[in-house]
């Protein structure tokens, strides 16, 4: 009997397993969309006044910035419901939800007796009706559109799980109309939306190729005066200039040096100079300020580049006959291929995050932009194509790469800096007047 | 006795047996019938079909649900009047938020010193231009519940429209065979997946996003709105995970679901949809 109710007992288990089992409808979701995530960014609140203006401001710049990435639609003013009055106050969720924005941003400006600004903000899930996150900052009024910066990367790195990138500038080369009609090529400077320009060198002699440090607000570039080339070390911060190889073993005096690349740590540069006609990459020690010869190739070994952890080195050579792309340790020795495709491959640079090297080809008379991976395994992946493309530059977050892009005009060729990101979307021009070329982008402002 | 226990094993191996029979049955039909009906193309058409059916043909029942038939009823609109937006809100709820990382910053020691050599004329001033927000004001594109009464029966002729070209087209087997609720499992579970597609943002823009995979439980009401809350399957684990992309993927996962709803569902197989467990995984 007893063995009779247990079976019964168990055909029971049985069945009420199955029908709870068939009673869950299961869904494998496959796929989605990447649709920028619509977000809203009402003017912070603040006094009538100082604070009410740089609300304002501070808003327009956040949302400009997040829309500047590709990955946000910041919702228009106009179809707001809610007016924030207070940011302390739960939002009411509802009027948000239903203009279609996923994420809503609500801020405060306050003047502080010494006249600081305290920025206050809370970034929120609309459907989840959940904060996110929230910050203040306390500045000068004139550093506000560093602290709409630093709002932007928090709702950036918030949302995307990455690193932002908007409290950054950007060191480029502008060209401007020379006399006798020889164009000046001289270093500007500017955040990385455009806005405070302002440049660095003289009319004077023509600067290019900058370089920016990955610690510190120093950049290197090259100088050609007098005949030749020469590395120059640039703190930005105090404005001194210091000629990087004219003591010891002077590249100066015996050629020309190119491109310099920082170590990741800031304290070494990779760079490429030429010898009895024949380009080979060295390292140069800033704190000793001693050179040593990494490849010793008859061939072109140029444009180095270190990966992130510095245990590597990229360049391009022409060893094995037309321009490729090689790596091999940041001590020198045996150098592995990475590239097989057709055409020149040149100016490669290491991506922040490790995985990929950015390069431009050169291909039946087009250029292009693409990134590799760095061991070399599977397809190159083009992500601009074009009448002439060069000198690519990561953004800190390793998502967005900047590059000169020459446009053929009935008037010669236009150089403008562009921007694209990693899937080859979001193709932007940098706001700069006039000509433009060879950026380099700052680590994160501290 | 022997006897007796005879007896009772008899019962008990029968009874296995129609055990089996239930659980495993009812498998094998399920993936004959999914395997047949899933062409990924008609996910999409079936999901707009079969919605289109039931909302044209006035198919008399007596219709409790009045969600997912608004449509048909020539809209007397006494509609569940979806927030007329001023809505009091009697709850301006105090300020219960956690100080909640509110970093002080230091002083920020003004950065732009601006080294501009000692030039004349020094700055290029390109009108910092802003990368125009393009904002596209669309503010009503997705519209949950508010009935947009003109838009709507639009969209009803239209539907009828499309069915009687389809008809005239002699498409009538195509039509039949997706819209007649032949495969009940399969086109509730196609018309989910066809909605939620539409509201999460797939982990593409993450590195290794196939390792992003997340498994968000839902309970739903007749209606096709959440129940409760969703539960995001292993959320300790995704939530404190220190791959702060698998956090986001949970997040992701939760609001498309939350953002989807209401689901429209065939309600007359509501006890296969009253729960359901929605697989976030990104197919490469």
């Amino acid at each position: 009997m007893r063995l009779l109710r247990l079976s019964l007992s168990a055909l029971l288990a049985c069945l009420a397993f199955v029908s709870a089992a068939q009673a869950q409808l299961v869904v494998d979701v496959t796929e989605g969309h990447l649709e920028p995530l619509p977000i809203a960014v009402p003017d912070f609140v603040g006094e009538p006044g100082l604070a009410s203006e740089r609300g304002a401001d501070i808003a327009r710049v956040v949302a400009a910035d997040l829309a500047s990435s590709g990955l946000f639609a910041p919702i228009d003013d106009e179809a707001f419901i809610e007016r924030i009055e207070d940011i302390n106050l739960r939002p009411r969720f509802g009027d948000w939800r239903v203009i279609n924005a996923d994420a809503l941003v609500v801020g405060s400006v306050e003047v502080m007796d010494d006249g600081r600004l305290l920025v206050a903000f809370r970034l929120w899930d609309t459907a989840s009706e959940q904060q996110l996150t929230g910050l203040r900052l306390t500045s000068v009024p004139e550093n506000w559109r560093r602290v709409a910066h630093k709002l932007a990367d928090a709702v950036y790195e918030r949302l995307t799980g990455e690193k932002g990138y908007f409290d950054t500038r950007i060191v480029y080369v502008a060209e401007s109309p020379g006399d006798n009609g020889i164009p000046v090529r001289r270093l500007a400077i500017m955040d990385q939306d455009g806005a405070n320009p302002s440049f660095l060198t003289s009319r004077n002699y023509m600067a290019l190729l900058p370089n920016y440090s990955p610690v510190s607000q120093e950049i290197t570039y090259v100088s050609f005066r007098d005949g030749h080339a020469t590395s120059f070390l640039y703190d930005l911060e105090s404005g001194r200039q210091e000629a990087l190889f004219d003591s010891g073993p002077s590249l100066a005096s015996e050629g020309q040096s190119l491109s310099a690349r920082y170590h990741p740590q800031g304290h070494v540069l990779a760079v490429s100079a030429e010898r009895q006609g024949n380009h080979d990459i060295f390292r140069f020690d800033l704190r000793t300020r001693q050179l040593r010869q990494l490849t010793n190739s008859p061939a072109n070994d140029v444009e180095p580049s270190y990966s992130p952890d510095g245990e590597r080195l990229v360049f391009s050579s022409t060893r094995g006959g037309s321009s490729q792309l090689y790596v091999m340790s940041a001590d020198g020795g045996e150098a592995q291929r990475i590239t097989f495709g057709e055409g020149r491959y040149t100016t490669p640079v290491w991506s922040p995050r490790g995985d990929l090297i950015a390069f431009t080809k050169q291909h039946q008379g087009m250029f292009s932009l693409g990134v590799v991976r760095a061991d070399g395994s599977g397809d190159e992946r083009i992500l601009y194509e074009g009448f002439f493309v060069d000198t690519p530059a990561w953004s800190p977050n390793g998502r967005v790469i900047l590059f000169t892009r020459g446009e053929r005009r009935s008037d010669g060729t236009r150089y403008e800096i562009w921007s694209v990101d990693l899937a080859g979307f979001n193709l932007r021009r940098l706001p700069t007047q006039g000509q433009a070329s060879d950026p380099a982008w700052s680590p994160l402002i501290e | 006795m022997r006897k007796v226990l005879g007896i009772v094993l008899s019962l008990a191996l029968h009874a296995l047996v129609l055990g089996a029979g239930y659980v495993y049955l009812p498998s094998f039909l399920k993936d004959l019938e999914s395997a047949h009906i899933v062409p990924i193309e008609l996910v999409t058409l079936s999901s707009h079909s079969n919605v289109r059916a039931s909302a044209q043909t006035p198919e008399p029942e007596p219709e409790d649900e009045p969600d997912i038939d608004q449509p048909i009823a020539p809209e007397p609109q006494p509609v569940e009047e979806p927030q007329p937006q001023p809505e009091p809100e009697p709850e301006p709820e105090p300020i219960p938020l956690p100080p909640e990382q509110q970093e002080e910053r230091a002083p920020e020691p003004e950065p732009e010193p601006e080294p501009v050599q000692s030039e004349p004329e020094p700055e290029p001033q390109p009108q910092p231009r802003q990368p125009d927000p393009q904002p596209e004001p669309e503010p009503e594109r997705r519209e949950p519940q508010r009935p947009r009464e003109p838009s709507l029966s639009d969209l009803l002729n239209l539907a009828q429209d499309t069915a009687q070209v389809a008809r005239s087209n002699n498409q009538g087997e195509t039509q039949r065979q997706v819209g007649a609720g032949t495969a009940n499992t399969a086109s509730a579970r196609d018309l989910m997946f066809s909605q939620v597609r539409r509201c999460w943002r797939e982990p593409a823009d993450m590195p290794n996003p196939e390792q992003l995979g997340v498994t968000v439980n839902i309970r739903l009401e007749r209606n096709g709105t959440l129940a409760d809350a969703p539960r995001l399957q292993d959320e300790n684990r995704v939530m404190n995970s220190s791959n702060r992309y698998l956090r986001i993927a949970g997040e992701r996962a939760v609001r498309a679901v939350l953002d989807c709803q209401p689901y429209h569902l065939p309600p007359e197989q509501y006890s296969e949809w009253r729960s359901v467990t929605l697989n976030f995984q990104l197919s490469l």
